[in-house]
């Protein structure tokens, strides 16, 4: 509103990281048709590139943290946790796809500007304040993953898991988008911090803003992946180019789940009690179908998917926590989960080879001898899924216990502590076809490709480092949480 | 805090050194990194032998401590050992060479992978034996599975995959629900103090034997059975054991001795350490039955040992038999035993682990544990097969050889408490005599029946150095046990405190209700703190159909202001577990009936409350008394009053005791209750009148819907004031509300 130029500067200093993502995606576009067919990766450096820049630039954001734009969208310590999640994810999806990409012969720069307005997208959703914001954010993240889950346009299954995306996840942000009509129409508000104070003042909670909460919940569960909203998941990761796969994974779940810690936590702080039981049943739901879906899988891509929609379930057990201590578990549970989901995701696109032919666990057998530093690593990654302490996911998961805990939601820990022991089991198959079976005679090891070994280092590392020093990353997570509840 | 030491951390993470080491020679260099490996061993032997120099035997408390910060909220790195621990430790870096030596030819998959595997279980096992932080120690506890997967997975026998995904899901399974426990423990660590919350096993064992951590019967019990089930499943304790068999026959050797030596020592060390310092009630309560499944281990070990036809499976089925003697010493709860336990630990450790190496070796020779495929080795074999007896006959447990010892030992102890268990349990020691003298026989003595067997080489040198070290050992543990258990001694009895003080404060109260002469205090003291509670909700004085008393035992009746008792009076009302309780002097009597507010006591529950005072003393005298008529129906009980409670101190000086008498419902669970109270000090007496045929009052439920036999150490209290949940109303109660509808409605979180 104002036109002070100092305001100005701040507003534009705390969207810093979107603008970023955005100019080099449009760089990357404008480019493009000038960068001959055969030079094409180089445009994959360049959106590597833009992706440290924006992780550059939240740090400039994070020198002045505040509201920008009359509220639309925040630069808090909650916020910027989430970018460095999201940009962070991306910039490792996008080290995966440049070798991928040529061995598919699919090398294009819409790709990597896509990723890049995708990410640009999570940031937002990571931030807004305002709902009809978070609704833009929305709709550029999904809008580009629809794309990039079909970019194999010559594979069927891309194709399928493009088009299930887009009219599922068309059906999700609707509902989304009517459940901020709903919010609207009680409370006369999209803004996040005023719907919150309006509805303080009520002694009930009106039922349209009831029935918004519920749609809200149904759209953005749509996102996360968590039961009974969970039933696309597995063929459009199943389907999607493997790198893509990993970013969808990762980056949207986090930024997603920011959204729900802000709309949860702030907008409808005071209704606790509401959804509680809906979010408790949903988390039951998610791990089991998650679980016991994975533990008949021979594919191990749609196995991962099943194990993402696990991990959802453990999330939503830290989220049910809903105080301070929760909410810095799902943080943390975020950054863990990214990490060693993109581990896995990236290794599969390795192994997949051209075509992504070699996805069945038999096609593993005797990688451990035959690749000893590549089985290793996505023996870190499977038991960092699983949970093994001195790994990240261990922590991920102690923290998210011991809120709910701390909480007194005691049962739903027991439940999702015997589910953890479930999911052991068919991380362990892959192990045991690494290591225990002989190789089989028609695989032709591939040397891993520079830029995906640097992804793969900074995965493992990063597994490795939340795994055994989380203090430093715990204090941020806890940090923006405060940040969120402030508002 | 203790000056830093950083002795633990070295001889824990040595191993490691030589795993970096071997990362960096090539893996097909098979010779320098068996030497390495071996070496490395040996350093961390030696090394380890060092914590004897440092180790005071008089100390009881956990010596060469080290404590850094970590993670934060209360997660540190916290390593010590004592005596239990010392020699765990030892054990592991005495068994580990010797399983790296019996791998030096039979391994030959792999064998970068493998030793790395072997040195960084014995890190991790080191790790979990002289951790002092809960969650340090399950972070040890879960890293020692790993390396074990890969060793029964990638170089055992045929059912290998099998047998290590059953290993691992098994164990895994317990740990997770140790994991919710220990988080559950960590929520309860504050403690009624509200000091930070804690990991850290010293501080959490300090505020729970000084009182400051109150856990409730429930919890108590359910808390222990998490970590029970954890370690019952490592041990394994009978009818948990169904992984072990199939773990130990398809390991290789050397992942056997690591396996029954040291890994099943993590259960019988982590019942020791966690479990019965931490629970000792609920030890009190569940060690029959945890010893019957011991006793049923150890007869069901033998008896399937005796069947089998494969030879390793034998001597795996022995470590069910003997690790149950194990858990039976702990469960005795008795000093000598749980010496004997420990002992025992060590001795199955070099006895069983030489076993396993002995049928490596016939395997080495003929790839095979089929007894039928052996017999009348003494002709080609005579020095192998000699030191076989030998080990058969120490863990057999001859005298003077190891096993004797530890046996003995627990089976005395056992005997002093519990003469049945040890009569069961001694069965078990004449099945081992039957299944391994038999199982020899039929391996050495007699004709050579298989051809191959006439030309088998006798122990090489490598094997000999093995077998020898080992027999040294189980002759030294056979008759220098004293310089293991005095140093054990105080830590043994460390671990057993929390009982042996039930049990003289069970001695000192029997001596106690003979003199119950208490001087009453001062009516001055008495006002003052009745004017310091803080009043309450004047919408909350609901009173139940109870009454209830205090009193400072043996004093004469006098009353106190009927205001100030009327408030005081509904004031503990909001106290669920215990219905009326009230302060008083001498006796006191609750305001009353239910569904109104700021009444006069019922005639029922007045006569009741006053009775009470005059018959606590002889309730306390003889538990049979004949009980008053107007008593019909009414539990009278005398109990301790819970720590924190204001003016505690001042006003109930020696026993700080308090009487209340409470409309039972259900009188045999009441029964069961009290005598459990009894038994852990809690409980001073208990009458329960025989309810005649008449019908129960019309609302007989007390607030919130308890009756009396709900646990009565509940943290109600905290130091200073009452809990702000007591005064607050949660719920606005209207003036007519009857206890019904406080019972239906939700319960304040506490």
């Amino acid at each position: 509103m104002t036109h002070f130029p100092a305001e100005q500067l701040a507003n534009l200093q705390r969207v810093a990281p979107e603008i970023v993502l955005c100019a080099v995606g449009i760089l990357i576009m404008i480019v493009d048709p000038f960068i001959g067919a055969a030079r094409q990766r180089v445009l994959g450096w360049i959106a590597f590139a833009g992706t440290l820049l924006a992780l550059g630039a939240v740090h400039i954001a994070a020198a002045d943290r505040g509201a920008a734009y009359s509220n639309l969208i925040f630069a808090d310590g909650f916020s910027l946790f989430v970018h460095v999640i999201v940009i962070g994810a991306a910039a490792l999806a996008i080290l995966g796809s440049i070798n991928y990409l040529d061995q598919e012969g699919i090398q294009r720069g819409e790709y990597y500007a896509l990723i890049l307005f995708a990410t640009a997208g999570m940031g937002i959703l990571g931030g807004a304040n305002e709902l009809v914001t978070a609704f833009l954010g929305l709709e550029m993240s999904s809008i580009s993953t629809y794309i990039l889950a079909g970019f194999r346009k010559r594979a069927l299954k891309s194709n399928e898991a493009s088009l299930k995306y887009f009219i599922l996840g068309s059906f999700a942000t609707a509902f989304f988008l009517y459940g901020i009509a709903m919010v609207y129409g009680a409370t006369g508000s999209t803004e996040i911090s005023k719907v919150a104070t309006i509805l303080r003042g009520f002694h009930h909670l009106p039922d349209l803003a009831v029935l918004g909460l519920g749609l809200i919940f149904v759209g953005l569960g749509f996102k996360v992946v968590v039961a009974p909203f969970q039933v696309y998941a597995p063929d459009v990761y199943e389907g999607a180019p493997t790198p893509v796969t990993a970013l969808l994974a990762s980056a949207p779940k986090a930024a997603t789940f920011a959204l729900m810690l802000r709309i949860f936590f702030v907008a409808f702080g005071s209704a606790g009690s509401l959804w509680f039981w809906a979010i408790w049943i949903s988390a039951v739901l998610t791990m089991f179908v998650g679980n016991l879906a994975a533990l008949v899988q021979t594919n191990v891509k749609r196995m991962l998917a099943y194990s993402s929609i696990a991990h959802a379930g453990y999330i939503m057990v830290a989220f049910i926590a809903s105080t301070d201590l929760g909410i810095a578990a799902v943080l943390f549970y975020l950054a863990a989960y990214a990490l060693m989901k993109m581990g896995a995701f990236l290794v599969v696109t390795h192994l997949g080879q051209q075509g992504e032919q070699r996805l069945d666990i038999k096609d593993y057998a005797g990688l451990g001898m035959r690749q000893p530093v590549l089985a290793a690593c996505f023996s870190l990654f499977l038991l960092s899924l699983l949970g093994l302490p001195a790994t990240a996911g261990f922590l991920g998961k102690f923290f998210a216990f011991q809120a709910a805990l701390d909480s007194r939601v005691i049962w739903l820990v027991v439940i999702a502590a015997i589910n953890s022991v479930i999911g052991a089991y068919y991380y362990l198959r892959v192990i045991i076809s690494m290591y225990f079976w002989e190789p089989s005679k028609d695989y032709s090891p591939t040397a891993v490709a520079p830029a995906l070994t640097v992804a793969l280092v900074v995965a493992a590392f990063g597994t490795l480092y939340l795994g055994l020093f989380p203090a430093r990353v715990l204090l941020l997570a806890r940090s923006a949480a405060a940040s969120l509840l402030l508002h | 805090m203790h000056a830093q030491n950083h002795f633990l951390t070295l001889v824990t993470f040595l191993p490691l050194l030589g795993v970096l080491a071997m990362l960096l020679l090539k893996s097909d260099d098979h010779v320098s990194i068996r030497r390495i490996a071996l070496v490395t061993s040996l350093i961390e032997f030696v090394f380890s032998l060092g914590l004897l120099r440092y180790f005071s035997s008089a100390d009881p408390n956990f010596q060469l401590q080290e404590i850094h910060d970590w993670i934060g909220r209360g997660i540190q790195y916290h390593l010590g050992i004592d005596g239990i621990s010392l020699f765990l430790v030892l054990l592991t870096t005495f068994l580990t060479p010797l399983a790296i030596l019996c791998s030096w030819r039979s391994i030959q998959k792999n064998v970068k992978g493998f030793f790395i595997s072997l040195l960084v279980i014995e890190t991790a096992m080191i790790g979990v034996f002289v951790s002092l932080d809960l969650f340090l120690f399950f972070v040890f506890w879960e890293l020692t599975l790993i390396p074990m997967y890969f060793i029964v997975g990638i170089w055992g026998h045929e059912r290998r995959v099998y047998a290590a995904i059953k290993f691992i899901l098994y164990t895994m399974f317990g740990s997770i629900l140790m994991l919710v426990a220990i988080l559950w423990l960590y929520n309860l660590s504050p403690g009624t103090r509200g000091l930070p919350a804690t990991f850290d096993f010293p501080e959490i064992l300090y505020r729970m034997s000084h009182g400051q951590i109150p856990l409730g019967g429930t919890t108590e019990m359910l808390l222990f059975l998490a970590f029970l089930l954890a370690f019952a499943i490592k041990v394994p304790l009978f009818p948990l054991h169904t992984w072990l068999p199939d773990a130990h026959t398809e390991a290789p050797t050397a992942g056997s001795v690591i396996l029954a030596g040291v890994m099943l020592k993590l259960g019988t060390y982590g019942i020791l350490r966690f479990c019965l310092p931490l629970f000792p009630h609920a030890v009190m309560r569940a060690a029959p039955y945890v010893a019957t499944l011991a006793i049923i281990g150890i007869v069901y070990g033998a008896l399937v040992a005796t069947v089998q036809r494969d030879l390793k499976r034998l001597v795996a089925y022995t470590s069910v038999s003997h690790l149950g003697f194990v858990v039976l010493g702990i469960f005795a709860l008795n000093t000598i035993a749980v010496q004997g336990a420990v002992y025992q630990m060590l001795n199955h450790g070099v006895s069983t682990g030489a076993l396993f190496l002995a049928v490596g070796m016939l395997y080495d020779r003929r790839h095979t544990h089929d007894i039928k495929q052996f017999g009348g080795l003494t002709t080609p074999m005579p020095v192998l097969m000699a030191f076989f007896c030998f080990i058969a006959l120490s863990s057999l447990a001859l005298p003077p050889l190891n096993g004797f010892i530890g046996e003995f030992l627990i089976l005395i102890g056992t005997f002093a408490g519990h003469r049945a268990w040890a009569v069961w349990a001694t069965s078990g020691a004449v099945l081992s005599a039957i299944y391994l003298l038999w199982a020899y026989q039929r391996v050495a003595f007699g004709k050579v029946t298989v051809d191959k067997n006439q030309k088998l080489p006798d122990a090489s040198l490598r094997e000999k150095l093995i077998l020898v070290t080992l027999a040294a050992a189980i002759i030294f543990m056979g008759v220098a046990s004293p310089l293991f258990t005095h140093r054990m001694a105080a830590s043994a009895d460390n671990v057993l405190r929390p009982f042996n003080q039930m049990q003289e404060a069970m001695r000192a109260k029997e001596h106690a209700r003979a003199k119950l002469a208490i001087s009453a205090p001062h009516p001055a003291q008495l006002s003052r703190f009745v004017g310091a509670l803080p009043r309450p909700e004047p919408r909350r004085l609901v009173a139940p159909t109870s009454a209830a008393v205090l009193c400072s035992a043996g004093g004469s009746p006098a009353v106190l202001r009927p205001q100030a008792a009327l408030e005081c009076g509904s004031l503990f009302t909001l106290n669920e577990s215990e219905g009326l309780p009230l302060c008083c002097n001498e006796a006191f009597v609750a305001p009353g009936t239910s569904g109104h507010r700021n009444h006069a006591p019922t005639p029922a529950a007045l006569t009741a409350a006053t009775t009470a005072a005059s018959l606590i003393p002889l309730a306390l005298r003889h538990e049979g008394n004949p009980v008053p008529p107007q008593f019909a129906g009414m539990g009278v009980r005398a109990f301790r009053v819970p720590d924190g409670v204001p003016g505690r101190d001042l006003l109930f000086p020696h026993p700080p005791l308090a009487v209340s008498a409470t409309r039972v419902r259900h009188p045999e669970r009441s029964r069961l209750a009290a005598r459990d109270r009894a038994a852990e000090g809690s409980l001073f007496g208990f009458v329960l009148a025989d309810s005649p045929a008449r019908p129960a009052p019309a609302s007989p439920r007390l607030l919130g819907g308890r009756s009396f036999s709900s646990d009565i150490r509940r943290p109600v209290y905290r130091s200073g004031a009452l809990a702000p949940d007591l005064l607050l109303p949660s719920h606005p109660l209207t003036p007519g509300a009857s206890p019904k509808s406080i019972a239906a409605s939700p319960r304040v979180a506490p």
